[in-house]
């Protein structure tokens, strides 16, 4: 499931990532020590491994659709602003000519 | 007198509005300039319009709730996996209990998950709404009021609750 929470007034997001990864690594030690999988490496991997990482959800709940649209769209931007730059200079040049 | 009124600043405007008339009467002169400036300004000004309103939905615009810079999302990270936003799914409802349970640098922890197309009855007529499925305080941690009647109230997100939020509109 997605996980989402509010941080206090006047903490900033590296102390809580500090507080709740290590109530996460806990966690995952405990599931780890009872679980039926505990000798397959990649379940091992996967509890000593993971990390949590607090994320800024200002914009709203990441799905994915940001981390792939984000730099195309900033580039597009980008690319469309020079085009009208370059287009009015052009312009500006014909008819002073 | 020619001094004083350079720097009280009217011969710009002047100056500006020589430059308008000029610059129409030669638009007039030659019409087929004229269009092609027009097209050309108005087709890179309307594609900068489209292209930002995207960027502004997509990656800038902040969600319209209290604070929303205080609202952070858990993700989970192995050495693997670095690329991107993966793990997010990673959580289990046992572990977002823990979470709301032990921390104290968080003044609310939600969880939700998506349920998907469902069949949905009102009033006799039905249809098939989008559903997620959240705990309880999704709402109050949002800060969010209902435009009618209630959200959930503590301790609806157990077995046997049902009580459901519906979004007006598309």
């Amino acid at each position: 499931m997605l996980i989402a929470g509010r941080l206090r007034p006047g903490v900033s997001r590296e102390q809580a990532q500090a507080e709740l990864d290590v109530v996460h690594r806990r966690f995952l030690a405990e599931q780890l020590s009872i679980s039926e999988l505990r000798s397959l490496e990649n379940v091992q991997r996967f509890a000593y491994q993971g990390r949590l990482v607090l994320r800024p959800a200002a914009s709203g709940m990441s799905s994915g659709l940001r981390d792939r649209y984000a730099f195309p769209l900033k580039l597009l931007m980008w690319v469309a602003g020079i085009v009208l730059l370059v287009s009015s200079r052009a312009l500006s040049r014909s008819s002073g000519a | 007198m020619e001094d004083a009124r350079a720097t009280w600043g009217w011969t710009c405007l002047e100056r500006f509005c020589q430059d308008l008339r000029y610059s129409a009467r030669m638009l007039r002169r030659n019409p087929g300039f004229a269009l092609a400036a027009v097209l050309s300004l108005a087709l890179g000004i309307g594609a900068n319009t489209a292209i930002f309103s995207l960027l502004n939905a997509v990656v800038l615009r902040l969600l319209p709730v209290a604070d929303p810079r205080q609202l952070v999302q858990f993700t989970n990270t192995l050495p693997l996996w670095e690329t991107g936003g993966s793990g997010r799914e990673l959580y289990s409802y046992p572990e977002l209990e823990r979470f709301q349970a032990q921390s104290k640098t968080l003044s609310g922890i939600f969880g939700g998950t998506r349920v998907g197309r469902m069949n949905v009855g009102f009033h006799g007529t039905s249809g098939i709404a989008q559903g997620d499925a959240s705990s309880d305080n999704f709402f109050s941690v949002l800060e969010i009021t209902p435009q009618y009647g209630r959200f959930f109230s503590a301790g609806e997100d157990r077995a046997g609750a049902s009580v459901a939020v519906f979004r007006l509109g598309c």
